[in-house]
C-alpha cells in the first residue's frame, strides 16, 4: 500500500501557478488552499505577489520542506515543474493541468514522460487532468472546486471532477458531510485502487462512493474493491451503460469503457452496491453513514394509506422481506389504535394520528423480533406534529440502536423543522418512499454480504 | 481463431470433470453400431469437422434415431457431408431429454474470463436471461448465479419436472471457471445445450475457440 499521508494530511503545500487573475483555476486554488490550515507557498515566476503574499520563482527557492505541490500550469510547462519538485524532494504532487492522455497521441506521450519522471523521483502523483482533492476532516482543500463541503464520514471518489463540484454545492448548508473527495483524473500514477486502499484504513471514512466511467485495470479493481467492501460499504454509480453512453465515455476520459453487463457482474461479485442515479448514490450514502444494517424484515408505519401502499410496492419490487404482525403485536396495537387503523404491514395509523399514537405504534413494531427496521411515513395533515414526532423517533432510535429507522416526509414549510431535527440526530429523511426503500435495500444487502 | 476438434475438446472436458453426454466419433458405421449397442437408443448423429461451426445450419445433425434401421438411413444421409469435408468424422451421441441450459466463457479485455449461465437453446438469444460472474469463483457464487436467472423456477421442479441437481450444476460452473483461468489460450467456450433431467446433467454440445498462434 502506498503511503499517502503527504497527500491527505500535508503540513506544507506549494501551489505552482498561483495567480491573482480573476476567473482562473489558479486563483480558485489560492482561495481553497487559504481556507485550510496548512503552511502555503505560492510559486509564480511572473507575479511577485499573489493575494499580497510574496511568491517564489521556483519550488527550489522555498527553504522549508514541501509535503505536497499542487501544479496548475499549462501542460507544456508541467514536466519542468515536476523535475524541480523531484529535486526539491517534494513528497507528493497533484497535477491539475489537462493536456495529457485525454487529448490524443501528443498528450499520451507527455503523460508517459510524466510517469517516467515521477517514478524516477519517487513522487506520488494525483492526476493529471483532475479537479484535485478535498479532505474536510483535515481542513484541506487542494482543488478548484467552488467550495469546501461539510466534514463527515463519506468519501467520494470520482472520475469526473465537475460531478464532484455539483455534489459539493448541493451539500452546503445540509447535513451530509464528507471525509474525502478525490477527483483522480487520468490515474497516471496513483490509481483508483490506491485511493480505495487508503480509504479502507482511513478511520474518518465510513462509506465510499464511486463515480466511474471505466477502470484502467478491471481485474485489479475487482480484487481490491472486493477486499475493501468486506469492511466498508462501496456504492458505485457507473456511466456509459448504453451504446451511445459508451461512446461519450471514450471521448470524455482516457479510459476504455467495457461491457456494462460485465461491470455490473463484477460489482455484484465484489460486494459493491450499484445504483442508477446520482440522487440514489447520495441517498444510499446518507443511510449507510447514519443507520445500522437491516438484518431482518421491514416494517412500514404510515398516517396515510396511499404512501403506505406505495412503500410496500417498492419494497416488494426490491425483494425486501415484509413480515406479518404477530398476534402479540396486533393485540398491543389494538389497545392503542382506533378501529379504523389497519393492523397489517403497512401499519396505517390513519390521518388524525397524534404524536402519542406514533410513539406507541413505532415502539410496538420495533419490539417485534422479526422486524429489523422501520420506514416511518408522515404525511402532513392538520393534526400531524412533525417536530414532536421527530423527537419521539430519535428517542426510540436510541432505545433500539440496532434497528434502522428511515423517515419519509415530503419536506415543506410545515415540516422543515421536524425534518431538520431528525437529520441532526442522524435519522435520514427522504421526500419519496422509493428513496427510503432503496436505502433499506442497501442496508439489507450489506447485512447479507457481511 | 480455431475450433478445437473432438479429441482435444474431450480431453479438456475430462480433465475438468465436465459431464459430457456419452459420445464417440467414427468413420465406419459398423463401429458406430457397436457403440450404440453399449449406450442404447435413442441417439443423435452429427457430422463433426473443424470447419463446421453451426451444425444445425449445415443440416449436419439428425436427432431422435430410435433403432438400427433408422440409424443406417441417417448415416447414409449424412455420408456425402462426411466425404466432402476434410478431417470430418461422424459423432454418435446418446440422446438426452430434459431442460436445456447453457454455460460459457468469454474473455473481457478488462476483467478476464467471464462465465455465463442461462437457459439454453434459442432462449439465450431471445431473452438474454443470463447471469455473469468473473472466474474463478466458489460454489456459493455459482449458486447465486444459478438463482439469479429469471427462469430459475424451471430448475426447481416446475410442473412435475424433476428438480435439477443444483450441486452438480454448481460443480459444472465452478470447474468451467477453473478451466478458463488455467487455459488462457482458450478465448471462448460455449456449452449449449446442457441437458438437465433431475440428477442427469449432460453437456451435449461443447465448443472451444482457441487463439491461432498461442
Amino acid at each position: 500500500m502506498r503511503n499517502l499521508k503527504s497527500v491527505f494530511n500535508p503540513q506544507t503545500i506549494a501551489l505552482v501557478g498561483a495567480t491573482n487573475r480573476p476567473g482562473s483555476v489558479g486563483l480558485g486554488l489560492v482561495h481553497n488552499l487559504q481556507s485550510g490550515k496548512q503552511k502555503l507557498f505560492f510559486v509564480n515566476p511572473y507575479q511577485k505577489k499573489v493575494k499580497g503574499i510574496k511568491t517564489y520563482k521556483s519550488v527550489l527557492d522555498i527553504k522549508e520542506g514541501v509535503d505536497l505541490a499542487v501544479i496548475a500550469v499549462p501542460a507544456s510547462a508541467v514536466l519542468s515543474v515536476v523535475r524541480e519538485c523531484g529535486q526539491k524532494k517534494v513528497k507528493s504532487i497533484i497535477v491539475i493541468s489537462s493536456g495529457f492522455a485525454e487529448i490524443g497521441p501528443v498528450g499520451r506521450k507527455r503523460q508517459e514522460e510524466l510517469i517516467k519522471l515521477v517514478k524516477e523521483k519517487g513522487l506520488n502523483l494525483i492526476g493529471p487532468n483532475c479537479l484535485g482533492i478535498i479532505r474536510p476532516v483535515s481542513h484541506l482543500n487542494a482543488s478548484f472546486a467552488p467550495a469546501t463541503p461539510p466534514a463527515g464520514e463519506i468519501a467520494f471518489v470520482s472520475q469526473s471532477g465537475a460531478l464532484l463540484d455539483s455534489v459539493i454545492d448541493q451539500s452546503l448548508g445540509k447535513r451530509l458531510g464528507f471525509s474525502t473527495l478525490i477527483s483522480y483524473g487520468n490515474e497516471a500514477d496513483l490509481t483508483l485502487e490506491d485511493y480505495l486502499l487508503f480509504l479502507e484504513k482511513d478511520p474518518s471514512t465510513k462509506v465510499i462512493l464511486l463515480y466511474l466511467e471505466g477502470v484502467k485495470n478491471g481485474r485489479r479493481f475487482f480484487e481490491i474493491s472486493k477486499k475493501v467492501a468486506r469492511t466498508k460499504p462501496i456504492v458505485v454509480l457507473k456511466a456509459g451503460r448504453t451504446e451511445k453512453g459508451t461512446k461519450a465515455v471514450s471521448s470524455h476520459t482516457a479510459s476504455l469503457a467495457g461491457s456494462d453487463r460485465v461491470y455490473q457482474a463484477a460489482f455484484k461479485q465484489a460486494g459493491l452496491i450499484s445504483v442508477d442515479t446520482l440522487q440514489e448514490l447520495l441517498d444510499v450514502a446518507k443511510g449507510l453513514a447514519w443507520q445500522p444494517l437491516l438484518r431482518k424484515g421491514l416494517g412500514v408505519l404510515t398516517n396515510g394509506g396511499g404512501m403506505g401502499v406505495l412503500t410496500i410496492d417498492y419494497a416488494e419490487q426490491e425483494g425486501l422481506e415484509l413480515p406479518s404482525f404477530s398476534q402479540a403485536t396486533i393485540k398491543k396495537l389494538k389497545a392503542c389504535l382506533p378501529s379504523t387503523a389497519s393492523f397489517r404491514n403497512p401499519l396505517d395509523i390513519v390521518g388524525d394520528a397524534s404524536a402519542e399514537r406514533y410513539q406507541k405504534s413505532l415502539e410496538i413494531l420495533l419490539r417485534q423480533k422479526n422486524i429489523g427496521g422501520v420506514i416511518i411515513i408522515q404525511t402532513i395533515q392538520i393534526v400531524t406534529q412533525v417536530e414532536k414526532n421527530a423527537k419521539i423517533i430519535a428517542n426510540l432510535h436510541q432505545k433500539f440502536p440496532d434497528k434502522p429507522i428511515v423517515s419519509v416526509c415530503l419536506e415543506g414549510v410545515l415540516s422543515q423543522k421536524g425534518v431538520a431535527y431528525l437529520e441532526k440526530h442522524r435519522l435520514p429523511n427522504y421526500n419519496d418512499p422509493q428513496q427510503a426503500v432503496k436505502v433499506m435495500k442497501a442496508l439489507s444487502v450489506l447485512a447479507k454480504h457481511w | 481463431m480455431i475450433v478445437l476438434d473432438f479429441p482435444e475438446s474431450y480431453q479438456l472436458l475430462q480433465k475438468y470433470h465436465l459431464p459430457w453426454v456419452k459420445t464417440a466419433s467414427f468413420t465406419s458405421s459398423q463401429k458406430a453400431s457397436q457403440f450404440i449397442k453399449k449406450i442404447g437408443f435413442p441417439v443423435v448423429l452429427k457430422v463433426n469437422a473443424p470447419q463446421i461451426i453451426h451444425r444445425t445450419e449445415k443440416q449436419g445433425v439428425i436427432t431422435g434415431i430410435n433403432n438400427q434401421a433408422d440409424f443406417l438411413t441417417a448415416w447414409q444421409k449424412l455420408s456425402p457431408l462426411l466425404r466432402e469435408t476434410r478431417e470430418a468424422e461422424m459423432m454418435v451421441q446418446k440422446m438426452e431429454k430434459g431442460l436445456e441450459l447453457a454455460a460459457g466463457m468469454k474473455r473481457d479485455s478488462q476483467f478476464g474470463p467471464v462465465i455465463m449461465f442461462g437457459l439454453g437453446g434459442i432462449f439465450i438469444e431471445i431473452f438474454q436471461d443470463v447471469s455473469l460472474r468473473l472466474a474463478p469463483f466458489s460454489r456459493k457464487v455459482a449458486e447465486e448465479m444459478i438463482k439469479e436467472i429469471k427462469a430459475y423456477p424451471l430448475l426447481t421442479g416446475f410442473r412435475k419436472r424433476k428438480p435439477v441437481d443444483l450441486e452438480q450444476l454448481k460443480s459444472l460452473l465452478v470447474n468451467l471457471s477453473h478451466l478458463s483461468l488455467d487455459h488462457p489460450e482458450i478465448q471462448e467456450i460455449d456449452f449449449n445445450p446442457i441437458i438437465a433431467n433431475g440428477r442427469r446433467i449432460n453437456i451435449v454440445d461443447a465448443k472451444f475457440l482457441r487463439k491461432v498462434n498461442f
